[in-house]
């Protein structure tokens, strides 16, 4: 068994009951379900989001509900990507991914070598300077990943990441995710009722509603 | 810095959305200077041309000040009174020498005049414009816009006069004066045997009210009738005598500003509402909550700013082009008087309105679903 990034442990929380969960360092974890099944409250109950009725979550053996600068250590351990929404629209797609970094004081050539990076991996070097409004859906998407990976956190959470893409573009979302996570070892736990994810995942669960 | 360009960036990108607050606030920080100044400043250019320590008889009931006729021949029936240590006569009168350019005249008895007025000047010079009964003193201001020589002639709007001396006084309304002989001056603007105000010097100021009231009770057969108050309070009834001009100014200001703030506080909300969203990124991106909620307040107040000192600012360029009397303008510089009142009130009340804003916003910036 390899090295533990998060432990989900006996997890109570409205719709959820005595959840248990592992997920490895490296994993692409899908939990598939349908809407109103939960996934959502657990991966808020994840980045703290949420009050904790019952169980334990740790990352990297941390019970996260125990870090007092919660905000600042989700920053560096944690990364987002949301449904859709998930950039900045004043921000051009090199400011939004330069976002996190700008809350931890990373010096400012560092910052611009490891958001260059990260727009790279994503396919996107070219379009650092282009607003929201001027990239497509899945492109905003790639954003938001770049901007995730960019900081290199434990985790990368996903809640629907493909919910608003058409079927070409998740394709190539979840090929680009896939990839990532092969080439770079980031952990992905993706929550979504897209059953194409199984294609890129190491370990699928499927909660019933 | 990085709250401060995130801030100016947000404003600048979303230009569209912040144009009409912004430009309806210069609007509102111009006509809310200007009004200000005019209700603050309509009547400090008299105030300052006059005395506590000296009381002023002039007639009542006039339109102006300066239309006051007050018979020279009084004068020596207030000289007897009880607690009066001396008395003089002053005619002014306002002269306009260029487009919206004016000046203030005086005339006055030279032995008298500077025992009342506190005027810095030399014994030569003060001795030689008594003995010139067509000799003028003038104002440092008004030495300074004519560039006239002492024991120059000139001729200003068909008067000819000698100046024979520069004074300076700290009642900076003065310096921008001529001072003539009171006989000279009586037959240049034709009011032969009339002063604009009788000026008494008392033994104290605990008398004030005695003497006001006796010299009031002496010429009760002038047909207009005659007040005695405090050379301060007479030459800054200027504003009292244009009706209720000055009430109305601050009334209109009061209310400007009322609207002033109303429109910054719901322009801060207008502004910050529906951000929950960036609240939401910028959390998951780690900025603290005191850094999220700096954002959000520098945001507005910067955009405040902006247009708030544009909106002096028009209001400064305009002050001035205004006309001057005796190089005074009616209006005190609007910039001088706002920063102070709006900014404290700008702040204050964005104070408020802002934190229930960004209050409101990161609650509903819980939980990753978007809705």
């Amino acid at each position: 068994m390899g090295e533990l990034v998060l432990e989900i442990k006996d997890v109570s929380n409205g719709i959820l009951k005595d959840v248990n969960l592992e997920v490895e360092k490296g994993d692409f974890f899908v939990i598939l379900a349908p809407s109103g099944s939960g996934k959502s409250t657990l991966l808020n109950l994840i980045c703290r989001m949420e009050p904790l009725a019952s169980g334990k979550i740790l990352i990297n053996g941390v019970d996260i509900y125990n870090i007092s600068d919660f905000d600042k250590w989700k920053a560096a351990n944690i990364g987002y990507i949301y449904e859709e929404n998930n950039l900045i629209s004043t921000l051009t797609a090199y400011e939004n991914v330069e976002l996190p970094m700008l809350a931890a004081k990373v010096d400012k050539g560092k910052r611009h070598e490891r958001v260059l990076v990260a727009l790279e991996s994503v396919g996107l070097k070219e379009k650092g300077g282009f607003y929201p409004k001027k990239l497509r859906m899945e492109e905003k998407q790639r954003v938001a990943l770049a901007r995730t990976i960019a900081t290199e956190p434990a985790i990368i959470l996903a809640d629907e990441p493909t919910g608003k893409l058409k079927k070409e573009q998740t394709d190539s979302l979840i090929g680009l995710m896939g990839e990532l996570n092969k080439k770079t070892g980031n952990t992905f736990v993706v929550a979504s009722h897209d059953h194409s994810l199984k294609s890129a995942a190491s370990k699928v669960l499927e909660l019933s509603p | 810095m990085v709250i401060f360009k995130l801030a100016f960036n947000n404003i600048k990108r979303n230009l569209k959305f912040y144009a009409p607050f912004l430009l309806i606030l210069i609007v509102f920080s111009f006509v809310f200077s200007t009004l200000l100044a005019l209700s603050l400043g309509s009547s400090q250019i008299y105030k300052k041309s006059g005395s506590e320590e000296l009381l002023a008889v002039f007639e009542s009931n006039r339109a102006c000040v300066m239309a006051s006729l007050v018979p020279e021949v009084y004068k020596s029936r207030i000289e007897g009174l009880p607690h009066i240590e001396d008395i003089t006569g002053e005619v002014r009168h306002i002269i306009v020498y260029a487009p919206k350019k004016s000046l203030t005249i005086a005339g006055v008895e030279p032995h008298k005049f500077r025992d009342f007025k506190d005027i810095e000047i030399s014994d030569a010079e003060y001795e030689d414009f008594k003995k010139d009964p067509h000799g003028v003193i003038i104002g440092k201001k008004v030495q300074r816009l004519f560039k006239w020589k002492i024991g120059e002639s000139v001729t200003l709007q068909r008067m000819n006069f000698n100046t024979r001396g520069v004074f300076k006084l700290p009642l900076s309304v003065y310096n921008g004066m001529i001072i003539f002989h009171k006989e000279y001056m009586q037959k240049l603007v034709k009011k032969e045997g009339y002063f604009t105000a009788i000026t008494i010097k008392i033994d104290s100021p605990e008398n004030k009210t005695e003497v006001s009231k006796t010299v009031e009770q002496l010429f009760t057969d002038h047909p207009a009738g005659i007040s005695c108050k405090s050379e301060t309070e007479f030459w800054g009834m200027t504003e009292k005598q244009m009706g209720d001009f000055g009430k109305n100014m601050r009334t209109l200001t009061g209310l400007c500003s009322l609207l002033l703030f109303a429109l910054i506080a719901n322009g801060a909300a207008f502004c910050l509402k529906n951000r929950h969203n960036e609240i939401r990124i910028l959390r998951m991106a780690g900025f603290a909550r005191a850094k999220i909620f700096a954002l959000f307040f520098i945001e507005p107040v910067q955009a405040v700013l902006i247009s708030g000192i544009g909106g002096s600012l028009l209001a400064f360029i305009i002050w001035i082009k205004q006309p001057t009397i005796g190089g005074e303008h009616a209006i005190v510089p609007p910039v001088a008087v706002t920063p102070t009142i709006v900014i404290a009130s700008i702040f204050s009340i964005l104070f408020f309105a802002v934190i229930s804003v960004i209050l409101t916003a990161y609650k509903n910036s819980d939980g990753m679903k978007v809705k």
